[in-house]
């Protein structure tokens, strides 16, 4: 279905190399997706002459000439995968060096990925996320370096709260970053993880499997519906306590799809071509999933539990809105905090005790 | 100490025994822990315990020393400042028994003036007791010594930057790279560098390396001057050339000793623009952090986790900020603890490693030529012995540096 969705932008979008894309991307089994790079000769056929420093210089170049963003950056990501490492820097000890056949001939077709504007997460197929590596395969969201922070403050109220166990639900896992970083800096956490697309479900346990949290991080594949009610679908590999209306949690953690409609043909290709949109499109005000998903957290927290939610800066207002205007709910608009670079990103809240 | 006192002669002697055979073993079984290890390498001290038949110099000091020491223990009001190197926790009983001892050799000379049948008993008693005092001392010491050079941290900065000799001192820089990240990998110390500049002859500028673990005080000395020796790969006549890099070690302060308040920071991304989150896509996750009080500003772009990369941003501004405070402290026991850091010896050449001799020379030891290069280069055990000369030896002068200071200040 978001073959469907990428084709339709495809239409807006008017690159000419775009069309390598379509074939980078192939579903090759019922329920999960995997990432196949064109196969093309396009340099000289004397490019095993050249030096990794050169074929920077000349790749940087030539995503500059093309108008690929961040042109430096994504050749060096491409070659430090493609000679195995995670770190940019380790390409200044082999930057003498010459790349064999087979090498080039990996790089050369993820460039073309990288022509056809395809994120450097998915062609290198993983990024990092805190402390953790997370496979990465397209359109499943790829995590933002913001939400590096909203694990933070969890994990810093979790220390200053000092229980003993910790009990968390997290709402639209992705690839599962936020609940696999949480569980991994904290044995006393446990995390379940809900995602309304089976793909991400199956990406985030694939990634809790890399990471031996399997004891630690059940993951379900269920929907936050506008009712404020969760469905689930179906139970990914033994989660046990399937009822999400009737359990309880210390706490809940989301950064849910929160970008306004009218902004979404705007995003950069990147996004706009190769991420899912639903996982992003957060409806006219972004707030569509925000609302029902204070009124089921208001549900399922604990006396005392708190919520913490990635949002975009024009949405902690409407937040403290609702809290003051439902005191029903027995929620309490505890801080706003802000981002690296000062926007108002990040919004705890706890149910009264 | 009181137990043994009242003991026979005999089970004192035995105890004695014991004491330097348990040494001995501890030496075989080459216990890796610092306290063990300082208390069995002290040859300086070794030879002021065994050598009292002759009293030398540095004895003399020493024994005037802890007699101040613990003088000024007795004495409640006194604050001396030298007691900052003394850890009073561990070394208080030490000073009681001391105490005792001394009254009691003082009564036993009082004793053999007054009665002349006494005298020879009394003599026997005495030098009983003055072998146990001698040992006291020595155990006093090793507390002392072991506190002078405690300065320990979780985690170190070191810095190589290429000096004089252009290309050449490039490629000493990526020797000197590998020698410490070998090193690293043997003392088992978590390894990341944080900044690297290379150029184009694989030569290194500069490189930072971040080290943690338990032995980061094993490159404590390693601050200074580093000079080379050899005939350049790159050089066709066959000339011998010199060229430096200079080393630096950082220690990184704990957030409790150097707090920073967020309101003095103003952190830059990439996205410092434009509406971020879910909004962007980047692969960029530089972070470049701007200390506000002074505009000191310190950049890490190493990690593809930008909350990584800030981190490592803080360590260095940390470190940095720790530095400069240091320097700012100019009494008598803060330039010892600096020295004692290697962070004094920026500007003093320290070792040479000559190539064509197959030799390594450190300047601040006496006999400090080692042979076989290759193998010290690898930063292996050569280099952790090379380590801990250096570390007795700096020890031992800053001691007597405290010495020589507090003569001159109080008489005693
Ligand atoms: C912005 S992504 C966040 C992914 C991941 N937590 C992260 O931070 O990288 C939002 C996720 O929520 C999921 N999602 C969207 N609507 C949902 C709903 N109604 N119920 C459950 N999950 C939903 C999307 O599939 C997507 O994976």
């Amino acid at each position: 279905m978001w073959c469907r969705s990428i084709l339709k932008t495809r239409a807006v979008f008017s690159n000419p190399s775009i069309s390598t894309y379509v074939q980078c991307l192939t579903i090759n089994s019922p329920n999960f997706v995997t990432l196949r790079h064109p196969v093309r000769r396009s340099f000289s056929s004397n490019a095993c002459d050249y030096t990794v420093g050169d074929i920077i210089d000349q790749w940087s170049r030539r995503f500059e000439n093309e108008g690929i963003t961040e042109p430096v950056e994504s050749i060096e990501h491409i070659v430090a995968h493609v000679i195995g490492t995670k770190k940019i820097i380790d390409i200044l000890n082999v930057r003498n060096n010459r790349l064999n056949a087979n090498q080039i001939e990996k790089l050369e077709s993820m460039c073309e990925c990288r022509l056809s504007r395809m994120p450097v997460q998915y062609i290198i197929g993983e990024w990092d996320f805190r402390d953790i590596t997370v496979k990465l395969v397209p359109p499943i969201f790829i995590p933002r370096p913001e939400t590096e922070i909203l694990v933070d403050f969890v994990l810093k109220r979790l220390n200053s709260l000092q229980l003993d166990s910790c009990e968390i639900l997290e709402i639209g896992c992705g690839s599962g970053a936020i609940s696999l970083a949480l569980a991994h800096a904290c044995e006393k956490i446990k995390c379940t993880a809900i995602d309304t697309s089976p793909y991400a479900c199956d990406l985030t346990i694939i990634n809790r499997d890399k990471l031996n949290l399997a004891n630690r991080v059940t993951v379900i594949h269920a929907t936050l519906k506008s009712d404020a009610t969760v469905e689930v679908f179906k139970e990914l590999n033994g989660a046990s306590d399937m009822d999400l209306n009737l359990r309880l949690f210390d706490f809940v953690v989301s950064n849910p799809p929160y970008v306004p409609t009218k902004h979404i043909s705007k995003l950069q290709p990147e996004i706009r071509i190769y991420e899912d949109l639903r996982a992003l499109d957060g409806g006219d005000d972004g707030l569509k999933i925000i609302k029902p998903l204070l009124k089921y957290t208001a549900k399922v927290l604990k006396p005392g539990g708190r919520l913490f939610l990635e949002v975009d800066p024009t949405h902690p207002e409407y937040i403290q809105f609702f809290t003051n205007k439902y005191p029903d709910f027995k929620l309490h608009h505890e801080h706003t905090y802000k981002d690296f670079c000062n926007n108002d990103r990040f919004v705890e809240v706890v149910k009264a005790a | 100490m009181t137990q043994i006192r009242r003991m026979s002669l005999l089970i004192r002697r035995c105890r004695l025994d014991n004491y330097w055979r348990c040494m001995k073993l501890r030496n075989l079984a080459k216990i890796r822990e610092l306290h063990v290890s300082s208390l069995i390498n002290l040859g300086p001290v070794r030879n002021f315990c065994n050598s009292h038949a002759s009293p030398n110099i540095l004895e003399d000091k020493i024994r005037r020393y802890l007699d101040y020491v613990t003088k000024e223990y007795k004495n409640e009001a006194s604050k001396s400042n030298f007691f900052e190197f003394i850890d009073l926790k561990t070394v208080g009983h030490l000073l009681d028994d001391r105490t005792h001892l001394v009254e009691n050799i003082q009564n036993l000379q009082d004793l053999a003036k007054q009665d002349v049948e006494m005298k020879k008993l009394a003599k026997e008693e005495e030098t009983l007791y003055k072998e146990q005092l001698n040992e006291l001392d020595e155990r006093l010491l090793d507390n002392i010594l072991i506190n002078i050079c405690k300065e320990s941290y979780d985690s170190i900065i070191i810095e190589i930057t290429a000096g004089v000799g252009g290309q050449e001192a490039m490629l000493f820089v990526k020797d000197l790279y590998e020698m410490y990240m070998g090193y690293a990998k043997y003392l088992d110390l978590t390894h990341e560098v944080i900044d690297m500049e290379t150029n184009d002859n694989n030569g290194i500028r500069h490189v930072s390396i971040l080290l943690s673990g338990d032995e980061t005080y094993k490159l404590q000395y390693e601050g200074g001057v580093h000079r080379v020796q050899r005939i350049p790969a790159t050089e066709r006549s066959g000339r011998v050339h010199t060229s430096t890099a200079s080393v630096a070690i950082l220690p990184t302060p704990s957030k409790v000793q150097i707090v920073i308040n967020d309101k003095d920071l103003k952190i830059e991304t990439k996205r410092a623009s434009g509406a971020g989150g879910q909004h962007v896509n980047t692969t960029d996750s530089a972070v470049r952090i701007i200390y506000l009080p002074s505009g000191l500003s310190v950049s890490c772009q190493m990690h593809r986790s930008q909350i990584k990369n800030k981190e490592v941003a803080m360590i260095k501004l940390r470190s940095i900020l720790y530095e400069q405070q240091l320097n700012k402290q100019t009494t008598f026991i803060s330039e010892l603890r600096q020295k004692q850091m290697g962070m004094k010896s920026r500007n003093e050449k320290v070792r040479t490693y000559n190539y064509n001799q197959d030799r390594v020379t450190d300047h601040r030891l006496q006999n400090g030529t080692m042979y076989n290069l290759p193998e010290f280069m690898q930063g292996g055990v050569a280099l952790e012995k090379l380590e801990e000369r250096l570390h007795k030896d700096i020890q031992m002068k800053t001691l007597l540096e405290i010495i020589n200071k507090l003569q001159t200040q109080i008489k005693y």
